[in-house]
């Protein structure tokens, strides 16, 4: 009797256990195929990126991926090496007198993926979506002054500022929010806030297939107005983790690896020391920077920041944190961005004793017997805070903490989670922070506009300016002026008064990286900061 | 039984209460502004005017209690809310990556269940012997290697030296191979020990004794009481970590990219993406709760004794 029961209870567990793998296998089984067939083309690049593309929704932020909304979706205006900026599907464009404004004459053959025409009514509606949010977007100058948008005629649209805005145009090259969204894509209410139906771009490449947190796979849009990519397909592999993307790369199922931080130092330089792959660094995307609050005492003081700048070895220091995918940066803002080549200011080279002499002239004394300078009895004690995450901002502070205490300053550390680090920033509860500049498109006018504006944590980096009115001033101007000589001169005043009271410290140019197999050639970077790279990129 | 069972679940009322006041409240407590967390990911710098406005949308400008019942009542009705970040149903977001999840999860204790019985079994059967000396090798190992670090090793060999797996993702049962191993092997580390010293146990027992004096042939009282008996603190521990296997599969997840909610969960705490932290957390709650309820009638079923001493005390 009881055998029996346990010949039923193993046969039980058996076929349960059978049944556990079947389902098992079944659920896989069906997705092989997908991905077998996708990989069969030949002619298609296969990349690593950290994250899902998220929705390919032209008008949203999170969670959608900058690059991928960038192969779908095309703005008016292209942002290209050294500022230039050139027509894309605004074939040109006429500025009022007064600044206010612009009337695009669109390109007449370009199409939707979905084969509906581009016209200046679905420019309209698009932009309308946009402003329907503008709450969204108010980071974006242009759009907080946007007074209206109109339809001139099928392929002339017009848009009115409030009060004239110098870079709009330069704005318009941005990936999002303003980029171009298909008839078809917009949802019943018009609010592509909540989502849209489809993702129809004007762009390259078209989505295919896709699978959250998994992979996407975009085919080439053969209708495409522009140049027809030489690739057919782009498949992009989530690969959240650095290591397993590397070590993906090596096995060969990716053809590229691309971007900011995607791998560390050491394995981009052992892979490019390997001799089997090919590897690319970009030209600079962005100062990193130190940014102190002159707000506080001891940093209020321009001889004591100048110390601190002479007090380093930059050179030493990003050669060494960085093994050179970095270089030290002489300028607050890489000098490829519009309007920052000509900045004149002395350049700063490192100068243990004049730092010393300067600390000295300031008061800050050694008192004998003693390693950190004191002044009316208290010590010169700075706090940096930098992003726990991030190693390179922990090795370069733990660098200038060494570095400094030689000069006889403490610099005290603290490692913060990155929102943590914005929010004190913003809140003004730092001494000093490390930064970095947005880049291109939004650069030169979006760094020096947060120095005018309440809540960037920047305003207390110029408090203690002698000239701060004026300075203040010269921003505000800079942004409205028409005249582009008085524009260029601004800016050359502005930038150059920033490098001369020494709050802003440039330490190093960030660069983006590039590895990729034998086969694939005419990789380039995109001169603008978010686009994707495949522009012209083929393999054999 | 029936009663022993409605009387467990209705333990889980209190326990997530506690389970969802402890969230809210470690949340809370955080510096982190949600609001600011998704601006900062979405690489935007807010105005405070956008910070504000986001908050309200979140509900975040409300006072503390009535944020808390708010959620509570809507939990209640089974909604966890939309996630902040991808403006989804938190509910939707958790389903669609569970699949996953429980793939990997049952991949995992299959390996850890086919690989520590045998060798449990043989090592406490054969003491000090070579089988013994190898579990105990494999155990030391299996403790003492982190996870994700074991499994950048079985990538770098199994799959890029000798091309046996896939790196990477999803798809054939080939993919499901080295996470699941990964994931198992401080299971079966743990496994092996207990078993082995549970039938080592077992084998004085006096049981053994009567039953080789009435002859039974030794592979009979080996496989079919012995190892009945001795197989019990591993099923408590395969219960226990059940729930561990689903919450702790993040970082195998992460390193295998394997596209389940564990991943997601990491996001999520970055970004403070309070509605998905919730969720996650009760549905761990939940998880522990029910697999250990599994585990204990699994356990009465397979050892009648323990069913039995229970009903002497009544």
């Amino acid at each position: 009797m009881s055998n029996r029961k346990n010949k039923n209870r193993y046969l039980l567990i058996s076929v349960m256990i059978l049944i556990f793998s079947i389902t098992l296998i079944g659920c896989s089984s069906e997705s092989v195929e997908n991905s077998d067939s996708a990989s069969e083309s030949s002619n298609m690049i296969t990349f690593a990126w950290p994250r899902d593309i998220g929705e390919m929704n032209p008008h949203i932020y999170n969670p959608s991926q900058l690059f991928a909304q960038s192969m779908i979706y095309e703005p008016l205006v292209s942002y290209q090496d050294g500022g230039e900026l050139k027509p894309h599907l605004a074939e040109s464009w006429k500025i009022s007198e007064d600044g206010k404004e612009y009337v695009f004459n669109l390109r007449q053959d370009v199409k939707f993926s979905d084969g509906t025409k581009f016209n200046a009514d679905i420019v309209k509606k698009n932009f309308d979506a946009i402003l329907n949010n503008a709450d969204m977007h108010g980071w974006l100058g242009f759009i907080t002054k946007i007074d209206q948008t109109e339809v001139i005629n099928e392929f002339t649209f017009k848009l009115t500022l409030k009060e004239p805005y110098y870079p709009t145009i330069q704005e318009l090259a941005v990936v999002r929010p303003v980029r171009f969204l298909g008839e078809a894509g917009f949802p019943k209410d018009d609010d592509t806030s909540k989502g849209v139906e489809k993702p129809v771009g004007t762009g390259p490449w078209v989505l295919d297939e896709y699978k959250v947190d998994e992979f996407a796979v975009f085919q080439r849009n053969e209708d495409y107005w522009g140049e027809l990519p030489s690739v057919e397909k782009i498949k992009v592999k989530v690969i959240p983790d650095a290591e397993t993307r590397i070590l993906a790369f090596e096995k060969g199922d990716l053809d590229l690896v691309y971007g900011e931080g995607v791998i560390s130092i050491d394995t981009f330089k052992q892979l490019e020391s390997d001799g089997s792959y090919e590897t690319s660094i970009s030209e600079p995307v962005a100062t990193r920077q130190l940014v102190m609050n002159t707000n506080k005492e001891q940093l209020s003081d321009i001889r004591v920041r100048q110390a601190l700048h002479y007090g380093f070895n930059k050179q030493a220091m990003v050669d060494g944190v960085t093994s050179g995918l970095e270089e030290k940066a002489d300028f607050i803002l890489p000098t490829n961005l519009p309007y920052t080549s000509n900045v004149d200011a002395t350049k700063v080279e490192y100068n243990v004793n004049k730092a010393k002499q300067l600390l000295d002239e300031a008061g800050w004394k050694l008192p004998k017997g003693k390693t950190v300078r004191e002044k009316d009895g208290k010590p010169l004690e700075i706090e940096l805070m930098y992003n726990s995450a991030e190693i390179i901002q922990k090795t370069m502070a733990e660098t200038l903490q060494s570095e400094w205490l030689g000069l006889g300053v403490k610099l005290n550390i603290a490692g913060v989670e990155l929102t943590t680090q914005v929010e004190r920033f913003k809140a003004n509860e730092f001494d000093m922070n490390f930064y970095s500049n947005f880049g291109a498109p939004y650069d030169p006018h979006t760094f020096v506009n947060m120095m005018v504006t309440e809540g960037f944590g920047f305003r207390e980096v110029i408090s203690s300016y002698p000239n701060k009115e004026e300075f203040m001033n010269q921003i505000v101007e800079v942004q409205q002026t028409t005249d582009e000589n008085e524009r260029q001169q601004l800016y050359t005043v502005i930038l150059g008064s920033l490098q001369e009271q020494s709050s802003i410290v440039p330490i190093s140019y960030i660069k983006k990286i590039a590895i990729y197999q034998k086969n694939v050639s005419n990789f380039t970077f995109p001169a603008n900061r978010d686009e994707h790279p495949f522009t012209g990129i083929s393999v054999k | 039984m029936g009663t022993y069972v409605l009387k467990r679940i209705m333990t889980i009322i209190p326990i997530f209460l506690i389970a969802t006041l402890l969230t809210f409240g470690m949340i809370n407590l955080s510096p982190v502004d949600p609001a600011e967390a998704y601006f900062t990911a979405a690489h935007i710098q807010a105005t405070d005017e956008m910070l504000e406005q986001k908050r309200h949308e979140f509900g975040l400008d409300q006072p503390l209690l009535i944020q808390y019942v708010n959620a509570l009542i809507k939990i209640c009705q089974f909604d966890f809310g939309i996630s902040y970040v991808t403006n989804k149903p938190v509910w939707e977001e958790i389903t669609s990556r569970m699949p996953a999840t429980i793939q990997l999860t049952i991949g995992s204790l299959l390996i850890a269940i086919l690989v520590s019985i045998p060798i449990g079994f043989l090592a406490g059967m054969k003491k000090n012997t070579g089988i013994d000396h190898f579990s105990r090798f494999l155990s030391f190992i299996g403790a003492s290697i982190p996870s994700f670090w074991l499994g950048y090793l079985f990538i770098f060999f199994f799959s890029v030296k000798l091309d046996l797996f896939p790196v990477e993702g999803t798809g054939t049962w080939k993919h499901l191979i080295l996470p699941s191993l990964t994931l198992a092997f401080p299971l079966i580390a743990l496994y092996t020990r207990l078993l082995r010293a549970s039938v080592l146990e077992n084998l004085q027992e006096s049981y053994v004794l009567f039953a080789r004096t009435r002859g039974i042939h030794e592979k009979v009282i080996m496989g079919k009481h012995v190892l009945r008996i001795a197989i019990s603190p591993m099923i408590t521990g395969l219960g226990m970590n059940l729930g561990n296997l689903m919450t702790g599969a993040i970082i195998v997840e992460a390193v295998f990219s394997w596209p389940g909610f564990g991943r997601y969960f990491i996001d999520a705490i970055f970004n403070r993406d309070v509605p998905v932290i919730q969720g996650y957390v009760l549905l761990a709650a939940g998880l522990f709760l029910i697999s250990n309820l599994i585990v204990d009638l699994i356990q009465m079923y397979i050892d009648p004794r323990i069913s039995r001493k229970g009903r002497q005390y009544q």
